[in-house]
């Protein structure tokens, strides 16, 4: 009565062979020596960059050149917990169609040391200069009975101590990921899979964990009377959408020097982008919620945050970010064909690398000049007329500076990583998956 | 086993009793043979190497067949239940909410917990047809149609509580935007006018879904009672003591809800689409109600409801109780139905043990993070607030929250214990307890301690309060087992999509790697 | 005059009382001819004579299976469906009309409550939000059926016995008589050569 018979196994397996895929050296690696000039160039860039950076905060003043570097040093973290993210839930859910791009995420993860310790570095600058963007390191700052409540948590020593744990997971991580996805190319041991899943297991809450205390030490802190559960989440979601556009930027570069034939094309591009688009959703969702119950709450420890940022200037940058980080890429995402166009998305993902830079200068800039603005709105509350200097983008060098000094060096590190290794994992036991993958509906 | 199949061996087979020919013995160590390690293997989605005809066959069994003998007792037991609830809403209609436990300073309780524990459980109902769907997550056709079904009977029972609590019901409508001769409307800024909207909408939403899901399966159930119609003409089973017969009533009825449904690839197309964009857009939605219930506290000023990460708090809380609560389901299913095993394999209970215990350390995140904050915000009545949740008059309901929602999953991470039926089961009924208990602590211990200690209350439960939730039990178990016996249990079509021989590029049986493609 | 017009977008297939169009092909007894059935055993048969049909240039034709087989839509030749537009629009259409609803009923109806102003637009996403994905579900699957010519509750398909199987186990090929190349004897050796296990005649008499 049944037309299909058994088959002998119980579990259908995958094809070994790889159906004409073209693994050679040519298709699956770069030129060294190609990379070394880029990656000397931007490097070059990044140190031209904290040189000016440096030298404004003579000219300038330090609490602005600190906020112009912790402003570069926080998005290139979000880059690489991102990606970090991205290979950890890769292997906890056993994906198949990942394979051929996940190495890139994996470049991408095992940069975290750069822009850890960078951003761990501001708290050096600030503890030796006593306290200038981080105010709680200030003198006499604990005679504010706010600050004196949670001083058990944040105090120099305490934050030191998680400063170091937080950067000893995210490079211990990364590295064993990164190991075990090398190691698999030269051994080909299947099981290794196994191993990666295991880490990524227990790693993957203790990543939740560290990106939320991170987030609430190297950004909250900064304005320390104001406090949200979400915080955590909102500095997440922000990763995960521009790690996901650094790859996609990644991959075209690497594409359109005639590598990866066959083994990345539009589908993991279709996915790529709906990946984008989820998390330009999932942003939204978390920011919205965040200001929308703040606003409604109208509680005045949290309002201060929201108003500082609506007001002094201020207004329109918050407007760019809600335009630009959600309005405009989720109806240009909401195009399949853009979803399946690398050249759009990775144009898209400039864009996107642009608006999480942005979403720091919106988070850390204003606190730059809080006295001014906290001046300004004091002046608006009363209603007298405001003679406060409102808010414009003093000195705006300094912060492009700032911001190119840490993205130069780290898409100078990146790059160089790209070139010198694999660009996919070849021996991957899923790889017959990710050559096979296909977008039906 | 049916009418179409009446060889002795064939039934047999399909009533669990035999396994099918050529079928070789799992290897050790996997189990059911689902529980394969191998990074380079997938596991079966179905096991035994059912063929088209089998599934078809064993899948349109269960609603064309008597069902077994438990299920006529289980049914009067639960259908005992919800009319003993009916009874006590009647009582409560009738004689006013003073018959609940509700009092001045604990003026939401019971009935709001049983709101929000029903609608959350009704999430993940939606989350695995929707999500996992545009994960592309295969295994989902398991338990996808039983979790959807899950999630329109929650609603239900979720959806009778707001109604009841408002006290004159009779005045109910007054919440829509009905044009009336006072010409007012309702107050567009109240976070319970938002929830109407998002109930309503989710529950439409997923009558769509579900029942879209369900057309081609309809159309199968409707082109079998009309095979048998042909073949037995006159002859055909009929309803006890008259002349209808019953293939009469299923070709009618399931005709009906086919649509002229016809398996045509060029609807195939459009339907397939549909369905992607149906779920691509209830994904969103399911985010979206349970924030919208979660901003029912938050956007009070009230210590331990303001805080800003309920939202995803509360969406992570209820697809960890929906999770629990179709594993209550469907583990004993499993055992009752025959070779209901074969669709529902270890490796599927495995996969959602995984996801309780992920969702589990979700709700342990947001509970650290929310007792942190309230440190953190330097604010004392918020610190209070959770202060007197762990230690207070209420400090049982805040641990066996905890007990039940953040140590219990963890024994997940035990291999042994995420393949074992019972243990799973064990753990998905302290969650689903845990979950009630969430709620209750939420609401009611932060209401209990008002700011002015002359405001100062306690709640407890009356039996009217106890009867009404055991009611809504009993309504979504007869519901459940009434869409057991005459709805398409699994998505047919779909589970049929998933087996190895449905790839057109299939490689015929004998080849040893099989067709993973 | 109008029967002819409503006849051309098939509307006698809906309304029985309308007259139909004449029939192309009739059998000896007089019935008119629908088209030809070819089954097929598996999808892997199915998908390949799909694609010599695809190449012999009909029109008005249709594979049916189980399930929808992945990759069928190449092998047709079918072009992708213009749903999602037509859902997008409802979604936005939901927007704008939730978004409309609550402004006018807030500033018509004005609750001093809150502290909040009746305009403010926060409050009003979350019904925007809904309204936009119940439009666009209504639209998904009402847009599905109706581009489908869904429902119909009768189809001269469902008078053949081999194709109520289609719905379990069994895999199909139709073609109509209304396609221009259609051809009652050269259809079916087409079917037969791509490996049809049968091919039988569909009647539809009036």
């Amino acid at each position: 009565m049944s037309h299909a018979a058994a088959t002998t196994s119980g579990a259908h397996g995958l094809h070994a062979d790889h159906h004409g895929a073209d693994l050679s050296a040519r298709n699956i690696t770069l030129d060294p020596a190609k990379g070394k000039t880029l990656s000397l160039l931007l490097i070059v860039v990044g140190l031209a960059g904290l040189g000016v950076t440096i030298a404004g905060g003579f000219a300038v003043g330090i609490k602005h050149a600190v906020g112009a570097y912790h402003v570069g040093a926080m998005s290139m973290l979000a880059i690489s917990l991102g990606a970090l993210f991205m290979v950890l839930a890769f292997h906890l859910i056993g994906a198949g169609w990942s394979v051929t791009i996940r190495r890139q995420f994996e470049n991408v993860a095992s940069l975290v040391w750069l822009p850890a310790i960078m951003a761990a570095g501001t708290f050096v600058i600030e503890v030796a200069t006593g306290g200038h963007l981080y105010s709680w390191l200030q003198k006499g700052a604990q005679s504010d009975p706010l600050l004196a409540a949670k001083s058990d948590y944040l105090n120099p020593v305490f934050f030191a101590i998680r400063a170091v744990l937080f950067l000893g997971l995210w490079v211990f991580l990364s590295r064993k990921m990164f190991a075990y996805s090398t190691e698999q190319d030269r051994t080909g041991d299947k099981w290794l899979t196994n191993r990666a899943r295991f880490t990524a297991s227990w790693g993957m809450p203790l990543l939740a964990l560290s990106i939320a205390f991170a987030a609430f030490d190297w950004l909250k802190s900064i304005d320390y009377r104001f406090f949200s559960t979400m915080w955590g989440v909102y500095y997440f979601a922000g990763s995960a959408f521009v790690s996901t556009a650094v790859v996609v930027m990644l991959l075209t570069f690497i594409k359109k020097q005639g590598r990866l034939e066959g083994l990345v094309n539009e589908e993991h591009f279709h996915d790529l982008g709906k990946l984008m688009f989820a998390f330009t959703v999932f942003w939204a969702y978390i920011g919205f919620s965040q200001y929308f119950l703040i606003w409604y709450a109208n509680i005045p420890e949290e309002t201060s945050f929201i108003l500082a940022r609506k007001h002094a200037g201020w207004g329109a940058w918050t407007q760019l970010l809600m335009l630009g980080h959600f309005v405009a890429p989720f109806y240009i995402l909401l195009w399949r064909p853009i979803r399946r166009s690398m050249v759009a998305l990775s144009l898209l993902g400039i864009w996107f690398l642009f608006m999480q830079i942005a979403d720091m200068v919106w988070i850390i800039r204003p606190m730059v000049y809080s006295e001014q603005i906290g001046e300004y709105l004091r002046q608006l509350d009363q209603g007298v007329p405001v003679t406060a200097d409102p808010i414009r983008l003093q000195h705006i060098w300094l912060d492009i500076a700032g911001i190119v000094g840490a993205a130069g060096l780290f898409f100078g590190l990146l790059i160089r990583k790209v070139y010198s290794g694999q660009l996919i994992p070849t021996r991957d036991p899923r790889l017959p998956e990710a050559l096979h993958h296909r977008n039906y509906v | 086993m049916t009418s179409i199949n009446p060889d002795k061996v064939t039934a047999e087979r399909l009533a669990g009793l035999a396994t099918a020919p050529g079928v070789s013995h799992p290897a050790p160590g996997t189990g059911d043979g689902s529980l394969v390690d191998d990074p380079a293997v997938r596991a079966p989605l179905v096991l035994n190497n059912r063929s088209f005809t089998e599934v078809t066959d064993i899948i349109c069994g269960y609603t064309e067949n008597k069902p077994g003998r438990w299920w006529l007792p289980v049914f009067g037991l639960t259908s005992t239940l919800a009319g003993l609830g009916t009874v006590m809403i009647l009582y409560l209609l009738i004689t006013g909410v003073g018959t609940w436990g509700l009092n001045n300073q604990v003026d939401w309780a019971w009935d709001i917990t049983n709101f929000v524990f029903w609608i959350g459980i009704g999430h993940a109902g939606t989350l695995i047809s929707a999500i996992l769907c545009l994960f592309k997550q295969k295994w989902r056709t398991a338990v996808n149609r039983s979790a959807e079904a899950m999630t329109i009977f929650a609603v239900i029972c979720a959806g009778m509580f707001p109604g009841i609590h408002v006290g004159r019901i009779w005045m109910i409508w007054m919440v829509f935007p009905i044009p009336n001769a006072n010409a007012i409307w309702p107050n567009f800024r109240s976070p319970l006018l938002w929830d109407v909207f998002a109930v309503s909408t989710y529950f439409t939403v997923s009558l769509l879904f579900w029942y879209m899901g369900m057309i081609p399966d309809f159309a199968t159930l409707r082109d079998r009672a009309v095979q048998r119609l042909r073949k037995f003409g006159d002859a055909a089973q009929t309803l006890p003591f008259t002349s209808i017969k019953v293939d009469n009533l299923r070709a009618y009825g399931y005709g009906l809800l086919a649509l002229g449904w016809r398996f045509s690839s060029r609807h195939w197309h459009r339907y397939e689409k549909a369905y992607m964009l149906l779920a691509g857009v209830s994904t969103p939605l399911v985010l979206s109600v349970h924030s919208i219930v979660s901003f029912d506290f938050a956007t009070s000023v009230l210590p331990g409801w303001h805080t800003t990460i309920f939202p995803p708090y509360f969406v992570a809380g209820a697809i960890f109780g929906g999770f629990a609560m179709v594993l209550l389901l469907l583990i004993p299913a499993r055992e009752l139905y025959p070779n209901m095993k074969d669709f529902i394999t270890l490796r599927h209970l495995e996969n959602m043990a995984k996801i309780l215990l992920v969702t589990g350390m979700m709700v342990g995140f947001a509970y650290s993070m929310e007792f942190f904050i309230a440190y953190y915000g330097g604010n004392e009545y918020e610190l209070y607030a959770f202060k007197n949740r762990a230690g207070g008059p209420y400090w049982w309901a805040y641990w066996t929250m905890i007990f039940c929602n953040v140590v219990s999953p963890q024994l997940f991470w035990n291999k042994a214990c995420r393949q074992s039926p019972i243990v799973i089961f064990i753990v998905s009924f302290l969650v689903t307890i845990g979950m009630w208990f969430e709620r209750f602590v939420i609401i009611v211990t932060s209401l209990h301690r008002a700011f002015i200690p002359g405001q100062w209350g306690m709640f407890w439960p009356t039996a009217v309060d106890i009867g009404i939730f055991i009611g809504s039990i009993g309504v979504f178990l007869t519901l459940f087992l009434l869409f057991m016996r005459f709805l398409p249990v699994f998505a047919m079509a779909e589970l049929k999509a998933v087996l190895p021989q449905a790839d057109p590029h299939h490689e015929p049986a004998g080849h040893a790697a099989g067709g993973g493609h | 005059m109008l029967a002819d017009l409503l006849a051309r977008f098939g509307a006698h297939n809906y309304m029985p009382f309308l007259k139909r169009p004449p029939a192309r092909f009739v059998t000896e007894s007089g019935a008119e001819v629908f088209g030809v059935l070819a089954e097929f055993h598996t999808p892997a048969a199915v998908y390949h004579a799909a694609e010599k049909v695809r190449d012999a240039g009909y029109t008005r034709w249709d594979v049916h299976s189980p399930f929808p087989i992945h990759g069928i839509e190449d092998a047709m030749g079918i072009k992708r469906t213009i749903l999602p537009v037509i859902v997008a629009c409802g979604a936005f259409t939901g927007t704008g009309l939730a978004y409309l609803m609550q402004w006018w009923m807030s500033t018509n109806y004005r609750l001093p409550v809150q502290g909040k102003p009746p305009e403010a637009w926060q409050p009003y996403i979350p019904i925007m939000f809904e309204i936009s994905v119940l439009l666009a579900a209504f639209t998904a699957l009402f847009v599905m059926l109706m581009l489908n010519g869904l429902p119909r509750w009768h189809h001269p398909l469902f008078r053949s016995d081999r194709f109520l199987r289609v719905s379990q186990d069994r895999f199909a090929i139709s073609i109509e008589a209304v396609d221009p190349k259609f051809d009652p004897h050269a259809a079916r050796k087409l079917l037969e050569t791509a490996g049809a296990k049968t091919v039988e005649l569909v009647e539809d008499p009036s």
